[in-house]
């Protein structure tokens, strides 16, 4: 079954909900090791789109995290804003088809995303706590390696889930 | 050389959406919030699209019986506010009477203000006294104009007599009764709790004890001899001896007052406003509830356009199981009582014992679970529970703020006696079990 560039839009949000919804129900279980499971998807993806395929896969990220998140949305879509920025700086120098550079940038998304968060909860003397009992940036970089981990073995299968041929294929 | 003159354009724009965001991020800037949750709305699409199914905890019929118990105890409670805010030792004059409001919020965080739900406007003016038992608090400002129907008819507000520009003529109780002036807040008491302002005593060495009201102007007249405050001395480093440094407050004007009587000099007979009135609350449904770290909360199915607003009460019951943090048009969140710094108004009471007076508390602070799974709160106790030895009580709320009503029930702890501040550890069986469907408090004090 082919799908044409809007289904796969409509798609790529829904495996964004699915994989965010996952996330959220592990996350009981894994504690600071949940991985950002929709991240690893965007991160799969992000790196051989256009400039505005980019900023949409970045805006099904903000908008599904949004759904399932306690964090403002402003600090979500300021985080979104800055992964969309620094992909468009940094995107040439990765080789879009190896797997070490989509781990990397899925574990450099996350980490910049969670301690972004984290400084902004802060600010906003939300407190953010500390998964499992972890020092609030233990909780982050476990979170960000367990994205890493993520994307070099899960990634090429996310890159491949139905629907999203016409967003691999945009490069 | 106009492509780079557009990158250039390009790039500034993305940096001060940038500026933009993180600016919103590190301090609320409502439109921008409002801006962002509309963009943001699909969000809604992305709750259908997860919504659980095997999630739903339905409630057994052990837990039926006690939500019904629950239920009775929240009316028994209510009737004990409303007997608690008649006044118990001064008498209304004759031609006088009394007309219960239900605190609903302060205006626009006004803390001298209140807003507040009159059950029976007829005959209340601008400048009508307003009490609270035997303490008066302040006067009306604001009642419902004539042609107002619905809700907007019996919406008032009140400034408080901590308010700066208040003033009001008092007496001593005392033999002598001398006369003073009271209103505002002593500014310089602001560090060690504080104190009504007192203004040109008419005799420092015989002002003391207990301070009436005895006002010339005829709305608040029908309230004098209701209680301002004691006398608060404090050492005169001028002359000796001591000076009055301001009245201890009665009642906690911050966040203690639920409840309130304006005294009306209206003929007309009393009427009653059922309470609560239909269209209070809204059923909502949930989705997955999630963990954050220490954070905790849940999304709901319903958003700004079903009349949800961020501080909402959301509740199971009479039970309190959160506050909604965000409102999206489509969807909400809500922030769960175990989530660190979730606040809330609250009164102790022991429903066994309905004849003991209930005792105000005022805010607390969520400070999460314990490893145990009891709720931790944080109890500053300006006004510190004086009993000999800690207490059982239940906590409930006592409403006074936004889009919080009193009678919810937060759980059972051990009241510590003396000043604080102190931790309370709350018992709420069955409270970690959400069901599906929950209720969201929507009487929000604006005119509707």
């Amino acid at each position: 079954m082919r799908f044409g560039p809007k289904a796969a839009w409509l798609l790529c949000f829904a495996w964004c909900a699915w994989l965010t919804a996952l996330a959220v129900y592990l996350e009981p279980l894994l504690g600071g090791w949940t991985p950002d499971l929709a991240l690893v998807l965007i991160a799969s993806l992000i790196l051989r789109s256009g400039r505005a395929a980019s900023l949409g896969l970045v805006y099904c990220l903000v908008c599904t995290r949004l759904a399932f998140s306690l964090d403002p949305p402003a600090a979500l879509a300021a985080g979104g804003w800055m992964l969309f920025l620094l992909v468009r700086s940094v995107a040439h120098l990765f080789d879009a088809d190896q797997m070490l550079a989509r781990a990397g940038a899925a574990f450099g998304a996350a980490l910049l995303l969670g301690v972004w968060l984290f400084l902004a909860a802060a600010v906003r003397g939300a407190g953010a706590g500390s998964p499992g009992g972890m020092t609030p940036l233990m909780g982050i970089l476990s979170g960000a390696a367990a994205t890493g981990a993520c994307a070099l073995i899960l990634g090429p299968l996310f890159a491949a889930l139905p629907g999203l041929g016409p967003l691999r294929r945009q490069a | 050389m106009m492509s780079v003159s557009r990158s250039r354009r390009t790039q500034l724009l993305e940096a001060l959406i940038l500026l933009g965001l993180l600016g919103g991020a590190l301090r609320t800037i409502p439109v921008l919030d409002r801006v962002l949750l509309l963009l943001l709305a699909p969000a809604r699409v992305a709750l259908d699209l997860a919504s659980p199914g095997a999630l739903s905890s339905g409630t057994g019929t052990d837990q039926k019986a006690l939500r019904s118990q629950e239920r009775e105890w929240s009316l028994s409670l209510a009737d004990r506010m409303r007997r608690a805010a008649q006044p118990q030792d001064c008498n209304l004059p004759e031609g006088v009477r009394a007309v219960e409001a239900e605190v609903l919020s302060r205006p626009n965080g006004r803390p001298d203000e209140l807003q507040v739900l009159l059950s029976d406007p007829r005959g209340l003016k601008r400048g009508s006294a307003v009490v609270v038992g035997d303490v008066f608090l302040g006067s009306l400002t604001r009642v419902p104009s004539a042609q107002a129907v619905g809700r907007a008819a019996h919406l008032g507000e009140v400034r408080l007599l901590t308010g700066r520009k208040e003033r009001v003529s008092g007496k001593a109780r005392s033999e002598d009764s001398a006369r003073l002036v009271v209103g505002g807040i002593q500014p310089s008491s602001l560090t060690d709790g504080w104190y009504l302002d007192v203004h040109n005593p008419e005799d420092e060495t015989r002002t003391r004890g207990l301070v009436l009201l005895d006002d010339k102007d005829p709305l608040l007249a029908v309230a004098n001899g209701w209680h301002l405050g004691n006398v608060a001395l404090e050492p005169d480093p001028v002359r000796g001896g001591k000076r009055v440094a301001g009245l201890t407050p009665l009642v906690d004007h911050e966040a203690g007052i639920g409840r309130v009587l304006v005294l009306s000099t209206s003929t007309e007979p009393a009427r009653e406003r059922n309470a609560p009135a239909p269209g209070e609350w809204t059923l909502v449904r949930r989705g997955m509830c999630m963990t954050q770290g220490a954070r905790a909360g849940f999304p709901l199915l319903a958003g700004s356009l079903g009349g949800l607003r961020a501080g909402s009460a959301v509740a199971d019951g009479v039970r309190l199981v959160g506050r909604v943090v965000r409102a999206a048009p489509l969807s909400g969140m809500v922030r769960r009582l175990r989530d660190p710094g979730c606040a809330v108004n609250v009164l102790a009471w022991v429903p066994d014992a309905p004849e003991e007076v209930s005792f105000v508390l005022g805010r607390i602070v969520s400070q999460g679970v314990s490893p145990d799974g009891l709720l931790r709160f944080s109890w500053s106790a300006e006004r510190p529970f004086t009993g000999t030895k800690p207490k059982s009580v239940q906590l409930w709320t006592l409403g006074g703020e936004a889009g919080v009503p009193g009678g919810l029930l937060l759980g059972t702890t051990l009241l510590p006696v003396g000043a604080g501040p102190h931790d309370l550890v709350v018992s709420n069986p069955g409270g970690e079990q959400v069901p599906r469907h929950l209720s969201v408090f929507v009487n929000w004090g604006t005119d509707e």
